[in-house]
């Protein structure tokens, strides 16, 4: 049999999957947005402009996972044209697998998630227009919240892509513990990094909400949404621990 | 690829498992606890008198709902002791 070079493969596949994914959550989010724009407008025609710039930072914003996920592709796609010291190694192809998934996965959750958070502001902002520079910038503090799931699974994902340096020299029954181990570690954080990006976002978005139907409560607002929203991530650093212990072996 | 001894396949396995049980098992509760935090938002928002007790009930509920994760962590953390050994 031809020599089957499985870790180019796997550096194609999982450039496939990591910018696949992620455009499904930040397209979703970036439309998403233009939705809560519309609905605004439609309440408040004259507020046409503010609204428009609003959505046009939310949505620069929401792009962020999805360039992250750029970012992986690429990469992933120089090892695919690459010569790889172990084009046949298991566990190498399994690494760039895994890198894949995590940040497509990841990415999918929080640029979907800043999509909710910028679709309730951009529509609170229409509701109260004295309000909207405050609500530009707490809009933008949930979607960098929403995006914290998201940079735990770039550095995985970063960690994976740079991992082997001696997958070569493994026996097969090593190539293939280590495989399961890499993909399992690139599952954990990217699946961990789903739910919280979609959830803490969404607590971004009723937060604007809240501050734009009763603006001199804020501090109470925002004790409620940096506890939430902190409680709401802390199951994606639980996967990001798991992913940390499973890549120390 | 024909000589992959049964301990390797038991401990990838294990290994591979530990991922996935912590991955998924952190979906839910992301998903459960910012939509208590949300909702939590709108009604103080809505009642800022009843303050304490929303913030109180959004904390019981999360801490509730943030108990499958515990237990996903658990499980993890048992496979990868099957895993590592």
């Amino acid at each position: 049999m031809a020599e089957l070079h499985v870790a180019n493969m796997a550096a194609y596949l999982g450039a496939a999957v990591a910018m696949g994914l992620g455009a499904i959550g930040s397209g979703w989010g970036i439309g998403y947005a233009g939705v809560g724009a519309a609905r605004g407008m439609a309440m408040q025609p004259s507020q046409t402009s503010p609204l428009f710039r609003s959505m046009l930072i939310s949505q620069a914003v929401a792009s962020n996972p999805s360039i992250f996920a750029l970012v992986i592709a690429f990469l992933l796609y120089g090892f695919g044209n690459e010569t790889l010291a172990a084009p046949d190694s298991l566990a190498q192809a399994a690494a760039f697998l895994a890198a894949g998934i995590s940040v497509g996965l990841g990415s999918l959750g929080s640029g979907a998630g800043n999509g909710l958070v910028a679709a309730d502001a951009v529509e609170s902002i229409a509701r109260t227009p004295r309000q909207s520079s405050k609500i530009t910038i707490m809009m933008v503090v949930g979607q960098a919240m929403g995006q914290t799931p998201v940079l735990f699974s770039l550095v995985v994902s970063f960690m994976l892509i740079y991992s082997g340096s001696e997958y070569g020299n493994y026996t097969d029954s090593e190539q293939f513990l280590h495989a399961c181990r890499l993909l399992g570690m690139g599952i954990c954080m990217g699946a961990g990094a789903l739910g919280p990006g979609l959830g803490s976002s969404y607590i971004g978005g009723k937060f604007c909400q809240g501050l734009a139907r009763t603006p001199d409560i804020a501090q109470k607002l925002n004790n409620t949404y940096f506890v939430g929203a902190g409680v709401s991530q802390s199951t994606a650093i639980y996967a990001f621990v798991i992913s940390l212990i499973l890549s120390t072996i | 690829m024909a000589e992959i001894d049964s301990q390797a396949i038991i401990k990838g396995a294990a290994l591979l498992g530990a991922g996935i049980c912590m991955g998924f098992g952190a979906i839910g509760p992301g998903v459960g606890e910012g939509f208590a935090a949300g909702k939590a938002c709108e009604g103080i928002s809505r009642r800022p008198e009843e303050y304490s007790t929303l913030f109180r009930t959004m904390l019981v509920g999360q801490a509730v709902s943030e108990s499958t994760g515990i237990y996903s962590l658990v499980i993890a953390f048992m496979l990868y002791s099957v895993g590592s050994a």
